[in-house]
């Protein structure tokens, strides 16, 4: 399959897997564009309780705050890659 | 003419406030432009979930409150109510105009709500309420809080949903029954909880859960000055009460109930061991069941209690929350606290192995080996409880609600040996 990450990606999905303890998935592997709640077939079907430990996980490593009640926020979990984008954006 | 009770409004995040003469001139609009079918609400806003639950009475039609905004909840409600509109936000295009009416409209026997449980086992179950009981069940609720220095005007912020019998209670129906000032939004991360708090005037008080709580404090984040927190959903370990207690500066109430009983006893763990039924809510003489004027006669408890008198108990466990092994019996609930007591032990969660007759654990408590925990274990803990396995993991799978999804948990473990 067609998949290229970038290191950053990469990491965030590193983290994701570390932090959601996703023992079948392999960071290289997660779809970049993928629902990550969404429970289509390439999507991670997340929870919001996972949401809550991913921003916890984001705030450690990079300092940067995710907020729900941003508009942007269904963006920005929409997929590693936006998520990415968000935090890339946004780390001191 | 009698004094009424006086009523609280949900404030936005742009800083209005809404009345619930103002939530029910909504209500009426809605009705007049939609189909004459039952609501299923959805709003995640406050001030649109109480137009909607509104706009129900209005119709003398159950509101219906899923489990969770998925298919598989949903699918639940409309086993049931097929042609249900479903709606997730209700249109402000005008200004409110004021109606004092909504009292009368309350004012029927017939069912108010449909509350589908979520549970952590088994399919969504479909619980009834009336207005009497919902009202009856407020105005215990805010006499409860005050004798935990709740005060009458205070402010709430609060992570849990509306359409859970535990947020509809404290964000929709105390409003209804004292003048609390709600924030109408559903801050859910640490940044939202303390900007919703700054949001409000003191005094304050966040409801929540053991999980929401917890991702509080392993925050840096500043928190504005909270009088009271208030936890339900799951138990609250009483190290994070003392936690939230010492870096907040404020009281710690956990509240007990479930959706058929509704919010009935609280305690304050950081002090008591024991629960307090709420003002207006006995034992019978029996102490067997419920005496309540706005419960059906004869609602029990489902938990296994130890009733100490009219009004006190401990809780014993909940009816799955017991561990059989070798004919002796522990509570789950005791063993993920002894376990959580282990110095480095930063999460944990139990759980019975079907195959084997074995306790099993998973932990998050990097640096701190299996062995090391088992033996710390032993010194609290009869050996037939002490997990094997025991397995670290990152993150304790959790339901929607923040307890410990069982099915994952033996997902986990299955694995291991």
């Amino acid at each position: 399959m067609q998949n290229s990450l970038s290191q950053s990606e990469l990491d965030i999905a590193s983290l994701l897997v570390e932090t959601l303890n996703l023992e079948d998935e392999s960071p290289e592997d997660i779809e970049p564009e993928a629902s990550l709640f969404g429970a289509d077939e390439t999507g991670l079907g997340l929870d919001s309780i996972d949401a809550l430990e991913i921003a916890q996980a984001i705030a450690q490593k990079y300092g940067v705050q995710i907020r729900a009640d941003d508009a942007r926020n269904k963006d920005i979990f929409r997929s590693l890659r936006s998520l990415t984008e968000f935090v890339v954006a946004n780390k001191d | 003419m009698t004094a009424r009770p006086k009523t609280g409004v949900w404030q936005r995040s742009d800083g209005a406030v809404w009345s619930v003469d103002a939530a029910f001139a909504r209500a009426s609009r809605l009705v007049a432009t939609l189909p004459d079918r039952p609501l299923l609400n959805l709003c995640i806003d406050r001030l649109d979930f109480v137009t909607v639950l509104l706009a129900s009475a209005m119709r003398r039609q159950p509101c219906l409150l899923p489990s969770a905004d998925s298919a598989s909840a949903l699918e639940a409600v409309r086993a049931g109510y097929p042609d249900a509109i479903e709606i997730r936000s209700v249109d402000d295009a005008r200004t409110p105009a004021s109606d004092a009416g909504w009292r009368a409209v309350l004012d029927y026997a017939g069912t108010a709500t449909v509350a589908y449980t979520s549970g952590s086992t088994g399919t969504p179950k479909p619980v009834a309420k009336t207005w009497p009981t919902l009202l009856g069940d407020a105005a215990c609720l805010v006499a409860a809080l005050a004798r935990h220095g709740v005060s009458d005007d205070t402010g709430v912020v609060a992570t849990v949903p509306p359409q859970h019998m535990y947020g509809l209670e404290t964000t929709v129906l105390t409003a209804l029954a004292a003048p609390y000032v709600v924030y109408a939004g559903r801050p859910f991360f640490p940044a939202d909880i303390a900007a919703a708090l700054a949001s409000l005037p003191a005094p304050r008080m966040l409801v929540s859960t053991p999980v929401h709580l917890k991702a509080l404090l392993n925050s840096d984040i500043a928190v504005p000055a909270v009088d009271v927190v208030v936890s339900a959903a799951a138990p609250l370990p009483t190290a994070l009460a003392e936690r939230l207690q010492t870096r907040l500066a404020c009281r710690v109430v956990e509240i007990y109930g479930s959706t058929e009983t509704g919010a009935i006893a609280s305690r304050e763990p950081t002090a008591d061991e024991t629960w307090n039924l709420f003002p207006g809510v006995r034992f019978d003489a029996s102490h067997a069941r419920l005496q309540c004027d706005h419960l059906p006669a004869g609602t029990a408890i489902q938990d296994r209690l130890e009733v100490l008198s009219s009004e006190r108990f401990r809780l014993l466990g909940r009816p799955d929350d017991m561990i059989k092994v070798g004919g002796k019996r522990f509570s789950k609930q005791a063993l993920t606290e002894a376990l959580l007591s282990v110095d480095g032990v930063e999460d944990a969660a139990v759980t019975i192995l079907d195959a084997a007759d074995r306790v099993a654990a998973v932990v998050v408590a990097p640096g701190v080996d299996a062995a090391a925990i088992r033996s710390a274990l032993a010194l609290r803990v009869d050996p037939v409880f002490i997990p094997r396995p025991l397995r670290h993991v990152s993150a304790i799978p959790k339901t929607p609600t923040g307890k410990p999804a069982a099915a994952a948990l033996r997902e986990l473990l299955a694995g291991a040996s």
